[in-house]
């Protein structure tokens, strides 16, 4: 079993842990592992990567039109905050 | 400061083209420029629960158009990917892009350099692949408060990413790169091509190597590159850095870095250990993308001829490279060009295109698609000018006229009586009399001064205000001179 690193994986879905809640996760998260490794003991030699069940079924197209009115205002009674228009969130600056 | 000798750059350029459909790529919001924030965000785009993407049929045939027109494999089948990362402008928590299967790879652009020092060349640079995918909306950090506003409307505006090859060499090579993408993508007509509105954005990866060194070095990406000019500066700068690191026996960081315009350098965006892990895979709400043979035909045949096609065919027909390329270059100067070029001299043609109409215009600070003359119109003028009825100097004039007055030259021709004079009697009768005046001059000529010829010439022209035919009158004064 390979060593997984908790504690990237939380930074990664931004996700806090304290160190007890880490360790029980960490061992939760390794049986999960465990079970869905079993998969890599098929042979899959020459199968193609199975990327959806509609085999051969193209994705749907819409032609380019503009259907979507403007429902800014109902749409930004769900944020949490909104400011002349724009959406508003605590700071992140990369 | 340049390189010292012994290096050389080593650059590869993303080039993130918007495609110019009126809604998103996977919802019917609208795409228009300078919209109120928000108001151009439908639920899909906002990622609302249940919501379901469906893709744009003009983007992809977009995508399409793009790899023939760059000779590239357009693939039968390529697959949508989720890039996952999070940053309060992507509402979704990852975009919708293309990994491991894009509709487009390996394709090709002629590029034609102009160094600093030394003769232009012409160069082809391989492109590793073209995918679509979503932008993300746009977060205006405040000075003051602990708060970002987010705007969504760019949110799912459809992207095209051109990646190239590492074979561009230099700052030069890269500006010529640019503009020949950004002409090309023009005149397919499927991204506006503007740098200043973000239309049209490039990331360098710029790495340095010792001169005879396989290997390419460690290299460090430079984003934030929003115009030509900005994309040749910042490699120059960045390359310079590098140089300097390792002569001073550093190495070099894997870095992403930001081109800060103001102080003309580039600084520390981020490192290789906090570099995002965009964990791709497949997007489950897309099935694969399959391009039919049939479809990407018919996209074929809704293309124009291309700018380099065009270029040669110009200069087959007589056009000197110089004019054949500006021509070519450009969708609304190819059209103009066509028509007004039709049964007609073409050399003459592209000369009153280029150098009067052009420099009118830009005097006048307007694109051709403004131009107070029209192709039929100035067409009419080069028949004026062909047939003899006026000159070269008295069609300047008309054309004057024409640029202030959108009247055509024929009428304004008329008008004014600028004719040119082609009557040969009243012509012959002009110039006998001006011979007559100058019984000096006719001396002179006929003892072998040749240059007083021009003295006749002038008072022909000065009597016909200009109006006269030259060569008519070169061939009277030549008579007349002999007959005395």
């Amino acid at each position: 079993m390979s060593q997984i690193d908790i504690k990237k994986l939380a930074f990664l879905s931004r996700l806090q842990f304290s160190e007890e809640a880490e360790k029980a996760f960490g061992a939760k998260f390794e049986s999960v592992m465990d079970f869905v490794n079993t998969i890599s003991e098929a042979d899959t030699e020459g199968v193609p990567p199975y990327i959806s069940a509609e085999e051969g079924t193209p994705t749907p197209e819409r032609a380019d039109a503009v259907t979507e009115p403007n429902l800014r205002d109902l749409h930004q009674q769900n944020a949490p905050k909104a400011e002349q228009g724009f959406y508003v969130v605590p700071k992140v600056v990369e | 400061m340049n390189l010292p000798h012994n290096y050389e750059m080593v650059i590869g350029l993303e080039v993130h083209a918007q495609v110019n459909t009126q809604s998103k790529l996977f919802s019917g919001a609208a795409t228009a420029f300078g919209a109120e924030p928000n108001t151009q965000a439908c639920a899909i785009d906002l990622a609302m629960p249940g919501m379901l993407p469906v893709l744009n049929h003009a983007a992809v045939d977009a995508g399409i158009k793009l790899g023939l027109a760059i000779e590239a494999t357009v693939n039968p089948v390529s697959v949508f990917a989720r890039k996952n990362y999070f940053y309060p402008d992507l509402p979704k928590g990852y975009q919708t892009s293309q990994y491991d299967q894009p509709i487009v790879e390996h394709g090709k652009l002629e590029i034609e350099v102009e160094p600093k020092d030394g003769e232009p060349y012409s160069k082809v640079v391989n492109i590793t692949r073209m995918h679509l995918e979503e932008d993300a909306g746009k977060s205006i950090h405040a000075d003051h408060a602990n708060v970002s506003y987010v705007d969504l409307n760019r949110a799912g505006v459809p992207l095209m990413e051109i990646v190239s090859e590492p074979e561009i060499a230099s700052p030069e090579e890269a500006g010529a790169y640019m503009k020949k993408m950004r002409a090309l993508v023009r005149f397919l007509d499927i991204c506006d091509g503007d740098m200043e509105k973000g239309n049209l954005r490039c990331d360098a990866n710029v790495s340095v190597r010792k001169k005879g060194i396989k290997e390419f070095g460690t290299r460090c990406e430079i984003k934030n590159l929003n115009s030509i000019r900005h994309v040749m500066a910042a490699i120059q700068h960045e390359a310079e850095r590098q140089v300097e690191v390792l002569e001073a026996g550093g190495s070099i960081d894997q870095q992403t870095r930001l081109w800060d315009p103001d102080k003309q350098e580039t600084r520390t965006l981020r490192s290789k250990e906090d570099a995002h892990d965009y964990r791709y895979f497949p997007c489950p709400d897309l099935l694969p993308l399959r391009l039919s043979e049939e479809r990407i035909a018919k996209v074929r045949a809704t293309m124009p001829k291309l700018p380099d096609v065009l270029k040669t065919e110009l200069m087959d027909a007589g056009l000197p490279a110089y004019d054949a390329g500006l021509i070519s270059g450009d969708r609304a100067y190819v059209a103009y060009f066509a028509e007004l070029s039709q049964g007609r001299d073409i050399k003459l043609a592209a000369n009153w295109m280029t150098v009067e109409l052009f420099g009118a215009l830009n005097k006048l600070d307007k694109g051709l698609e403004d131009s107070p003359v029209s192709a039929a119109q100035l067409g009419g003028l080069v028949d004026l000018i062909a047939s003899g009825k006026i000159s070269g100097k008295i069609a300047k004039q008309v054309f004057a006229t024409m640029l202030e007055s959108g009247k055509d030259a024929a009428a304004i021709v008329a008008e004014q009586g600028l004719g040119q004079i082609s009557d040969e009697g009243a012509l012959r009768e002009i110039v006998a009399k001006v011979v007559a005046a100058m019984p000096d001059a006719v001396a002179k000529y006929k003892g072998g001064n040749e240059r007083v010829f021009g003295s006749f010439v002038g008072a022909v022209m000065k009597e016909t205000k200009g109006q006269a035919n030259p060569e008519m009158v070169n061939r009277l004064i030549k008579e007349a001179v002999a007959s005395r």
